[in-house]
């Protein structure tokens, strides 16, 4: 997307991952999938090094990834980064999906906390996460001929 | 291109509240167009009106404080802004209004210390950084009119354009303005009738009813519908209604409140139309004449208060706010001092100016040598010269007999207090209608 928000060139498939701290062990399980798929991923646990300014490095990668997966477990709803990181991408509009870990689908719905945009975003139970990695396999794909 | 053609998205934690209401005065006072998400978090539809407004605006200022960089929706909308704020037709202009750490993702901002200075001068830095923006081209202007003069996306400014034409206001689109918009986009209408009604209490959640109303009834009526507020989540919105005649006019308003839509749409209980019994659309009606009718200058109203009954003052002040959409009255109470001015100069000036004093009576009130001493004597003594109106509002119970205020009608009916009754927007509105007849009594007088 370019400053002026007209498409150009596409950019690389490139997974962000929104996570709570405590959700680090099944964020990395998403992050191998990802890899799978042939995406690169910024994972903050993975990419952060101790004395980097948290902050600066995630505004740097949410500006490089092309889209992003939201880890959304009962912790992770509660985690403001999370939403400071959906905000970026709402705002980039950018792709959004969430991963649902211990929240259904009804909850998000009807929690009147819930900004509806995460209520609109595609939203998948972690169970059938496989069907979000068949998609970005798909689009990795895509780019990957759009670049010959 | 002026700052007040700018969607600004005021973005602030519920706890600071009292100062974004403050602020969103201050920025009407400096012309600056504004949205907040004021009282829009507790339902589902004001969220996409939210998401909306976030996307629309081209200026955001974050009222920065420990709340608000706590707060999910804090977060949302500061990553929104940050975001967006690589765009070159976005400014993010940070505002602490309580002393925190300025976060790492605004820290490359310019931020204004709303804890060193007034309110009214932290509007006029957040309108001066626009202007300078708009000056140095980063930021692009809005998009005006066609050139074929086509109707486009309305704003208050190209409602003001427009005016003259009302056809060529936007058709489909239903556009909340803020309060300031409402004299924009009326007076220049000089040859069609207009009609007000006000929708008291109706939310920004009615308005996919409206719209849906709109596309299904007015356009093929050709009514041009406008609704006016204070910006998102507003309790009250006010529409005008533009036809061809106050035959036509009367005819289609009659259609509207009549219609299967709107009844629908669980507007009914909130509509109150008062068309019929605001002077300032039955002047319209009789003469067809629409210039002169929004006084460039309302009533001033004074409000005298004790500190501990600030909650009281701005409630009343929100219920008053149709009389100042309408440009009948304008306020002033202790709050519009700016930080490092002579206060009390400022304060007697606008007592002796004053058309109508509102006291707000309580105990604290009849304790505080300054209120009862100072500022109720002063009210008087006007009052008695014949020179203002003093209304005391007896706000919490207190024994006020054998005071001066029990010579004067006191308002809410009876002098019941505010506090006392079970339905406080009730009493509120009581005391409201007294003041709105207070106000036509002067303006007719006048």
């Amino acid at each position: 997307m370019s400053d002026t928000g007209e498409m150009t060139e596409p950019l690389a498939p490139r997974l962000f991952i929104s996570h709570a701290s405590t959700d680090a062990w099944v964020a990395r399980q998403l992050e191998m999938h990802a890899h799978a798929s042939g995406a690169e991923t910024f994972l903050d646990c993975e990419h952060i090094q101790h004395g980097d300014d948290f902050e600066d490095k995630i505004i740097a990668a949410a500006d490089r990834c092309s889209e992003l997966l939201v880890l959304f477990t009962p912790t992770s709803r509660d985690r403001k980064y999370v939403w400071m990181e959906i905000g970026m991408f709402l705002g980039a509009k950018k792709r959004i999906v969430a991963a649902l870990y211990g929240v259904r689908k009804e909850e998000i719905a009807t929690d009147p906390f819930t900004p509806v945009a995460l209520k609109r975003v595609d939203s998948v139970d972690l169970n059938d996460v496989h069907t979000y990695f068949d998609q970005l396999k798909s689009r990795v794909a895509a780019w990957r001929a759009h670049r010959g | 291109m002026a700052s007040s053609q700018r969607r600004v998205f005021l973005s602030y934690s519920h706890e600071d509240e009292k100062i974004a209401q403050r602020l969103r005065q201050a920025l009407q006072g400096a012309g600056v167009e504004y949205w907040t998400d004021q009282d829009i978090r507790a339902g589902d539809r004001w969220m996409e009106v939210i998401e909306s407004a976030l996307n629309q605006a081209s200026v955001f200022v974050l009222l920065l404080s420990a709340d608000f960089l706590a707060s999910q929706w804090g977060m949302l909308e500061m990553g929104h802004a940050v975001s967006r704020a690589k765009a070159s037709d976005t400014l993010v202009i940070p505002v602490m209004v309580r002393p925190t750490a300025v976060p790492r993702a605004v820290e490359r901002f310019q931020y204004i210390d709303a804890t060193s200075v007034g309110l009214n001068e932290v509007a006029l830095q957040i309108k001066q950084a626009i202007d300078q923006a708009e000056r140095e081209g980063r930021l692009e202007p809005d998009e005006g009119p066609d050139a074929d003069g086509g109707p486009r996306r309305l704003s208050p400014c190209w409602a003001a354009k427009t005016g003259g034409e009302g056809a060529q206001m936007e058709d489909s689109l239903v556009e909340v303005l803020t309060a300031s918009a409402l004299g924009a986009i009326i007076k220049p209408i000089a040859s069609p009738s207009v009609d007000l009604i006000s929708l008291r209490t109706l939310t920004t959640a009615d308005i996919p009813a409206i719209r849906a109303f709109q596309a299904a009834v007015l356009e093929e009526l050709e009514i041009r519908l406008v609704v006016v507020g204070g910006g998102y989540g507003c309790t009250r919105i006010t529409v005008a209604v533009v036809s061809d005649s106050p035959e036509e006019a009367k005819r289609l308003l009659a259609e509207l409140f009549s219609s299967e839509a709107l009844r629908g749409a669980a507007l009914e209980a909130n509509f109150s139309v008062l068309i019929h019994q605001d002077p300032y659309v039955r002047k319209d009606l009789k003469t067809g004449e629409i210039e002169g009718v929004l006084p460039d200058q309302g009533l001033l109203l004074f409000y005298s208060y004790s500190h501990t009954d600030e909650e009281h003052q701005i409630a009343l002040s929100k219920h008053l706010s149709s009389l100042l959409i309408q440009g009948l009255i304008k306020e002033w109470h202790d709050r519009e001092i700016s930080l490092g001015t002579e206060w009390v100069g400022q304060i007697d000036r606008n007592l002796e100016e004053a058309h109508i004093i509102l006291l707000l009576i309580s105990a604290d009130f009849l304790s505080s040598p300054y209120c009862r001493d100072v500022e109720m004597k002063c009210a008087l003594r006007r009052h008695h010269g014949g020179e203002a109106r003093v209304v005391p509002v007896i706000v919490r119970d207190v024994d006020w007999e054998g005071t001066p205020i029990a010579e004067l009608q006191l308002v809410p009916t009876d002098g019941r207090a505010v506090t006392l009754w079970s339905d406080r927007d009730a009493a509120w509105t009581n005391v409201a209608k007294q003041i709105r007849r207070l106000v036509r009594e002067l303006r007719q007088v006048a």
